[in-house]
């Protein structure tokens, strides 16, 4: 038995948009890096969640993949730069910054939210305790 | 004279409710979760449990509302989709059925501690 209502549920979507948010961060950080691990330029990081039904019964959140987008990024031309081709162009990443702000703000809503449910549940096991007075 | 206070259809009830919106409230807090769950089918009370749990509120009938039960949580219909990948829960709705569940809660734990509170009085002689 959970001692706080719905611990379970909350714990796990706080811990997965927590994961996002981690995900997006690095993705802002690396907005002009042209020359990640492995070459290439640095691909933006995408976390996926999936519906996870936990061993007591409960229904949970969990991270399925963190995987990378594959789509190209804009080529600039730039002969000057250490990472330009043959003809001077320059893949940067393909990140967009007013995608990652977007996502930021939905994912930290989600976040509050979460927040939230385990607040109503506080105040529920609250109540439960404050019927013995 | 104190089975009377306690058998009644009146505080069955408020037992069977807190029961039923203590799970409600993992299940909702379970949708919260996964807001953003690709597909995700939010999960609720089944709607015949509900039909069943206002049929045996409204007869009284102490001994069919305690054979309820804690009802087994299901995915919920007619819930429009949110996004295209066909997640139905909706954050807002979400949030408001949260704490809509909380005040169902705390008003059947409230009848049952006042239950107590007339008890003690009934032995005590004193209005605390």
């Amino acid at each position: 038995m959970e001692f706080l209502l719905g611990l379970e549920a909350t714990t796990s979507g706080l811990n997965a948009q927590r994961q996002r948010l981690d995900a997006i961060f690095q993705n802002i950080a690396n907005v002009n890096t042209t020359e990640a691990a492995g070459g290439g330029p640095y691909k933006r990081q995408v976390v996926s969640f999936e519906a996870l039904l936990n061993e007591k019964g409960s229904m949970t959140v969990g991270i399925k993949s963190i995987g990378t987008d594959p789509s190209p990024g804009a080529m600039i031309h730039d002969p000057s730069h250490p990472h330009a081709n043959e003809e001077g162009n320059v893949e940067m990443p393909n990140v967009s910054m007013s995608r990652e702000m977007v996502d930021m703000l939905s994912a930290s809503r989600a976040y509050e939210a979460n927040l939230a449910a385990l607040r109503a549940g506080r105040s529920m096991a609250q109540k439960t305790l404050e019927m013995s007075r | 004279m104190i089975e009377g206070m306690f058998a009644g259809g009146n505080y069955a009830t408020s037992l069977e409710l807190m029961d039923v919106t203590m799970a409600r409230h993992k299940a909702l807090a379970a949708n919260v979760a996964n807001v953003h769950t690709p597909g995700y089918q939010r999960i609720d009370i089944p709607e015949p449990f509900m039909d069943k749990l206002e049929a045996a509120i409204k007869s009284g009938d102490e001994v069919e509302i305690k054979g309820l039960g804690i009802p087994e949580m299901k995915e919920a219909k007619g819930f429009e989709p949110q996004t295209a990948d066909g997640n139905n829960v909706n954050l807002d709705e979400e949030m408001m059925f949260i704490a809509e569940n909380a005040f169902a809660f705390e008003m059947s734990a409230q009848m049952i501690s006042s239950s107590l509170r007339r008890l003690e009085t009934a032995i005590t002689g004193r209005v605390k």
